[in-house]
């Protein structure tokens, strides 16, 4: 069986600390150990060190990929921006011959190095290829079966190695939130961008523009939260709703749980086990929901 | 000659000695600290018989970058060095080399560079009347980074992660009953300064302008 180490990642370590607790609890639910990425850094985060400084962005990832290949470790995350940066410079690396030298002559420097020999996963793969969906089904103490749920994939979960490979891992987070026994609802943008990296061009434009558009058709389906699987998306649409009522007078009021939070409630974990009160969207109308069961 | 100059630079300027690249046959850039352009200018000049060419400013948004070109027989050889727009004061060659009179002048009117220990400072291309402040190509101190990507950017490159770790989120992580740190650069001196080995190395602090002492950007 695959040995795997978690780089948790910024935003959930220090924002959005209850997707850790869900993640912790559910996967020893499931008796699945994983080990904290020891020694790791920001991955890093897509939208800053990769525009500025690209060479930092792939030593920064290639050091955290060696610290799980030096511990003989797959690399798991649970934040599809994560996912993306240690991805994508994983592969690059492989393929571009000179690009990886150059890049460990700068890692011989703290003497690390980048083999190339670890893959990364995000956190749906190995929920669906390591611990199983028969599993995981045979785990649900509480189906969540009043609960109307919208999904948003994000971006980032699209990447993949083939075209023909893109859409395999939102339609694993589709299996998986169904497992929950909550009713998917389908409102039609589910591939548009939260609009949390477009802050750094065009702060209104990424909230009047682009979340605003999203929430207002998820309103519209009438669901009772809405479901993620990356921490940035998570504070896009919980900070951001609290800034479209602050400056434009828009309320849509809709919860938003990261994946792990509603597969840990269905696995019979209590929401203030897990901290789901310190969501800032208002989680906190649907608890007694999550936990009628 | 370009490795036994490198060489001897390296050698004589000792930690002012930044790198040196040859890009192409008959070329030489050595870059080094300001505080030792004089001592490698005299020392071109008394061991190989090099002839000051030209000086050459670019303002970088945050520094000026000054090239100075020594010609020396089949052999271009530039001294690179940076001077903050904070304090662009800089050693003037002219007492040594007479060549550098008009030139640092020139720089000095059009990116108000000031060569310490210049003979005759006047002006030389912009009229006496033109504005002391004013200083025609040299543009507003700036870097690459946005407002908005500086907190980013100085949190990752202090703490090797883009977010702070406040108090509410210790006390929420003790609340829930996982660790109230992670094993990351937060907690791990010696993986925060493998990561700032790493940043400098790729000349990313130099890059965005961060500044190591008060760990923030320098605009």
């Amino acid at each position: 069986m695959k040995q795997y180490a978690m780089l948790w990642g910024c935003t959930v370590q220090t924002r959005l600390p209850s997707i850790e607790a869900a993640t912790r609890r559910m996967l020893d639910v499931l008796g699945f150990s994983v080990r904290d990425l020891e020694g790791a850094s920001c991955c890093p985060e897509p939208y800053t060190s990769a525009l500025i400084g690209r060479e930092l962005w792939y030593a920064l990832a290639a050091r955290n990929i060696s610290l799980a290949e030096a511990r003989k470790l797959e690399l798991m995350t649970i934040c599809n921006g994560c996912y993306d940066t240690l991805f994508e410079v994983n592969e690059t690396l492989k393929q571009d011959d000179s690009l990886r030298e150059r890049i460990n002559l700068t890692l011989l420097k703290i003497g690390k190095e980048f083999k190339g020999s670890s893959e990364i996963r995000h956190i749906v793969e190995v929920l669906d290829e390591d611990v199983g969906l028969d599993r995981i089904a045979a785990s649900v103490k509480r189906p969540l079966s009043n609960l109307r749920v919208a999904l948003h994939p994000g971006c980032h979960l699209y990447r993949s190695k083939t075209m023909e490979d893109y859409d395999r891992k939102p339609k694993i987070l589709e299996n998986l939130v169904r497992l929950t026994g909550v009713q998917l609802i389908k409102y039609g943008l589910e591939k548009m961008c939260c609009g949390y990296p477009q802050r750094q061009a065009d702060e209104e434009m990424s909230l009047k523009t682009t979340l605003a558009t999203k929430l207002q058709r998820i309103q519209e389906s009438h669901v009772d939260c809405l479901v993620v699987v990356c921490p940035g998306c998570c504070v896009q649409f919980e900070y951001g709703q609290i800034e479209l009522r602050q400056r434009y007078n828009l309320d849509f009021g809709v919860p938003v749980l990261h994946l792990a939070e509603l597969m840990a409630v269905a696995l019979g974990i209590s929401a203030a086990e897990i901290g789901l009160e310190t969501h800032r969207s208002p989680v906190g109308k649907i608890i007694a929901r999550l936990e009628s069961r | 000659m370009n490795e036994e100059i490198t060489a001897k630079l390296k050698e004589h300027l000792k930690e002012a000695f930044i790198e040196a690249v040859a890009p192409r046959e008959g070329r030489l850039t050595v870059e080094l600290s300001k505080e030792c352009l004089l001592q490698a200018a005299e020392y071109l000049c008394r061991e190989y018989d090099a002839r000051l060419v030209t000086i050459s400013a670019t303002d970088l948004g945050l520094d000026i970058q000054l090239l100075y070109h020594f010609s020396i027989p089949k052999l271009l050889v530039n001294l690179k060095t940076i001077a903050p727009k904070e304090d662009l004061r800089i050693v003037s060659l002219t007492p040594s080399i007479f060549g550098a009179n008009w030139i640092e002048r020139e720089i000095h009117d059009l990116f108000g560079v000031e060569f310490e220990g210049h003979p005759d400072p006047r002006r030389l291309i912009l009229s006496y009347e033109w504005p002391r402040d004013n200083t025609p190509l040299k543009g507003l101190r700036k870097g690459l980074a946005s407002d908005f990507q500086k907190p980013t950017m100085e949190n990752l490159l202090s703490t090797g992660q883009i977010f702070p770790m406040s108090l509410m989120a210790k006390r929420q992580r003790v609340e829930m009953k996982i660790p109230e740190v992670l094993p990351t650069t937060i907690a791990n001196p010696e993986a925060l300064d493998e990561v700032q080995t790493v940043v400098k190395g790729v000349g990313f602090d130099r890059r965005v302008g961060y500044d190591w002492k008060t760990k923030k950007m320098r605009y």
